[in-house]
């Protein structure tokens, strides 16, 4: 395999939102930096944007403060936050929104030329082309160099200390060794873990993105860095079948949840993101399903609105309302919860990071959906943690100067070796892909997935694990037969282990704070004993957990280590 | 949920497989032969990239039949200033919606 070598200042894994957006403040801030994305597809349409989005969801609208939004995320995930992470982001929010506006987002203003809200903390835009515009700022700045369509799978680690990464291409036969002084990780989160809703054909009919495998989880918990609340999983309530976003319709037409009986159920169960997905499964296991949001009364000119809008994000929605020919106002939207995935942007999983946005690894730094403590950024708040994440990677690059040693030459070896062995393997009793459905199932049936009303006990979880482990060890002798696969490959492998992370922070928390998103039959009630971060490392194959004390708004937090 | 490539209409560019974010479609063939080819059609996430990069409109989109398509296709072709779209039912056009691309959603 052809070897390539890249030195670079401050490399930036994955090259959606927020490893663009940090890339190119990094540049701004230091023009003499040698700064290199490297991305598993093209940052032209790769991440969660790479259709587009229908809303900007995390802005300070008129009369409305960073603490605000602080407070409303504090509470929506029942106070297991980072609020040093949301304000420091919240105070960012609008910058970067004017920021979008200038790389060309279309923005919907009103007469006096200010920001159309839709909500307490929204604004309407077109973001069809959200990715392509921050892709074309990343290519303004010269310094950046863009590698796209290389896998990464470890960190060069010695001493709590990163030297670079290794990857490879997902096309070609060559392997990427990456030597940088700083890297900024910005893999997104991780789909896939579960089974989904649409299991056959359309498997990858999901909310997030079926391609944001979890990488960067999986290579900060080979590298020993601490991990935070993986036991708060998301799940979204979403069209059914397109599993296209609810917000447009909820909050675009005033669309009310409603059981099979036309009964509004939303106030019943309360109004947190965990309680609308809870209310929603309570209803149907109560036999009044299905659930809709009511469109029936709508407008035709709100129809035809609303086939603009998806098309502009979610397209799956209009194909099916226009070959149905049947449009929300003859028929009501089904709604249903999806399988449950880990990301920091939504719920608060992810790294354990310092206020600076540095994990326990010295000299990597996280952001976006990687990036733990922080849940309900978006992209907004996504992009701001990226210019944190940098900021502070510019500062640490000025401030310090490492050389690589000796002991990293070895860890470059002994990856290539290990990829050599899957691509040298001629046959394998098991595919990758029947790894990745067994993998599925179990967690599907044993760690809360919809099979189970998502919905676990300790029992189950005991299994969970179990079941997990034997599947780490069938994936390791497989055999890879081209570099595709060889990305699958890596992928199923990095999912299992944010699956035995996930499986081992939820039987940590012995309590339920969040409905569904950690529903434990063991412990269905909350207890302030848990009012604490349920943290965890990776060891000899392990998972450890640490508890620890909640972070206040107004405390600069750094490691102690 | 996947996507349709026409080989007829194909002129073998490469975009669609420079930008899927998912690496799915791969070149097969020599010389003029050489068109693009959905490779991994269940693992399409339906983000259409690589209906809005072709510049043929070689590219359908439509929904699995575990997920109610019912014979369905939708087309893209961006402009400057406008993406038209066409849905399709079978063979011919039934509904064409130009979305203009200076106007944010109202929603």
């Amino acid at each position: 395999m052809e070897e390539k070598v890249v030195e670079t200042d401050l490399l930036v894994i994955g090259g959606g939102a927020a490893g663009c957006y940090a890339a190119r403040h990094a540049a701004q801030l230091n023009p003499k930096l040698h700064i290199t994305i490297v991305e598993k597809a093209d940052i032209r349409r790769s991440g969660c944007l790479a259709a587009g989005v229908n809303a900007l969801n995390a802005y300070i609208t008129k009369g409305k403060t960073p603490d605000f939004y602080v407070d409303y995320a504090k509470n929506d995930a029942a106070g297991i936050v980072r609020e040093d992470l949301l304000l420091t982001l919240s105070q960012r929010l609008n910058k970067v929104t004017a920021e979008l506006e200038k790389i060309g987002l279309v923005i919907l203003k009103d007469e006096h030329g200010e920001y159309v809200a839709r909500g307490d903390r929204n604004i309407k835009i077109n973001g069809e082309n959200i990715k392509p515009l921050l892709a074309r700022a990343v290519r303004k700045q010269r310094q950046i160099k863009i590698i796209n369509h290389v896998n990464m799978v470890d960190y060069l680690v010695a001493d709590q200390r990163i030297y670079g990464a290794v990857g490879f291409s997902v096309i070609a036969e060559q392997a990427y060794i990456f030597h940088a002084k700083a890297v900024i990780i910005a893999t997104g989160g991780a789909s896939g873990l579960y089974r989904p809703n649409n299991p056959g054909f359309s498997k990858h009919k999901m909310w997030y993105p079926p391609f944001n495998t979890g990488a960067g989880y999986a290579m900060g918990l080979r590298a020993g860095a601490e991990m935070t609340t993986f036991e708060m999983r998301f799940i979204a309530l979403r069209c059914k079948d397109t599993i296209a976003p609810v917000g447009t319709i909820a909050q675009g037409v005033g669309a009310k949840q409603v059981n099979a009986l036309g009964e509004v159920y939303e106030q019943k169960y309360g109004l947190r993101t965990s309680e609308r997905v809870y209310g929603t499964v309570q209803e149907m296991q109560a036999g009044r399903g299905p659930c809709y949001l009511q469109t029936d009364q709508i407008s035709t000119v709100q129809e035809q609105d609303l086939y603009h809008a998806y098309l502009n994000m979610s397209p799956a929605q209009t194909l099916k309302w226009l070959e149905a020919k049947r449009g929300p106002r003859q028929q009501n939207v089904e709604i249903e919860g999806t399988e449950p995935y880990i990301v920091g942007g939504h719920a608060a999983s992810g790294y354990w990071v310092s206020t600076e946005r540095e994990t326990t690894i010295h000299g990597l730094f996280a952001a976006g959906d990687v990036a733990g403590g922080a849940p309900q950024k978006y992209v907004t708040g996504a992009l701001a943690e990226g210019e944190i994440a940098a900021e502070a990677a510019v500062q640490q690059l000025a401030q310090t100067d490492i050389s690589e040693p000796d002991c990293i030459a070895p860890q470059v070896t002994t990856i290539l070796q290990q990829a050599q062995r899957y691509l040298q393997r001629t046959s394998s009793f098991y595919q990758i892909r029947e790894i990745e459905e067994g993998m599925q199932k179990v967690m599907d049936s044993y760690a809360g997935g919809i099979a189970t009303h998502y919905e676990y006990n300790g029992q189950q979880l005991a299994l969970a694990q179990e079941k997990i482990m034997q599947l780490q060890q069938l994936i390791e002798q497989v055999a890879a037969a081209d570099m595709h696969e060889l990305m699958s490959l890596y992928e199923v492998r990095e999912r299992l282990l944010i699956c035995q992370c996930v499986i081992a922070h939820l039987a940590a928390r012995k309590e339920t704070r969040w409905h569904s998103f950690a529903e434990n039959l063991d412990y269905p009630q909350q207890d302030p004993r848990f009012n604490k971060y349920v943290n965890s490392v990776y060891q000899n194959g392990a998972i450890h957990i640490i508890y620890r004390d909640l972070v206040k708004r107004g405390q600069h937090y750094e490691h102690q280590n | 949920m996947s996507i349709k490539i026409d080989r007829d209409l194909c002129i073998g560019c490469g975009r669609c497989v420079d930008i899927c974010p998912g690496n799915l479609i791969q070149m097969v063939g020599e010389g003029k032969d050489r068109k693009a080819e959905m490779m991994y059609p269940d693992e399409c996430w339906g983000c259409i990239s690589c209906i809005k990069v072709c510049p043929v409109q070689a590219i359908k989109f439509y929904l699995g039949a575990d997920i109610g398509g019912n014979g369905g296709a939708l087309i893209a072709k961006p402009e400057r200033t406008v993406i038209h779209w066409s849905i399709y039912d079978q063979e011919k056009v039934t509904q064409e919606i130009d979305i203009d691309r200076r106007n944010a959603n109202k929603y």
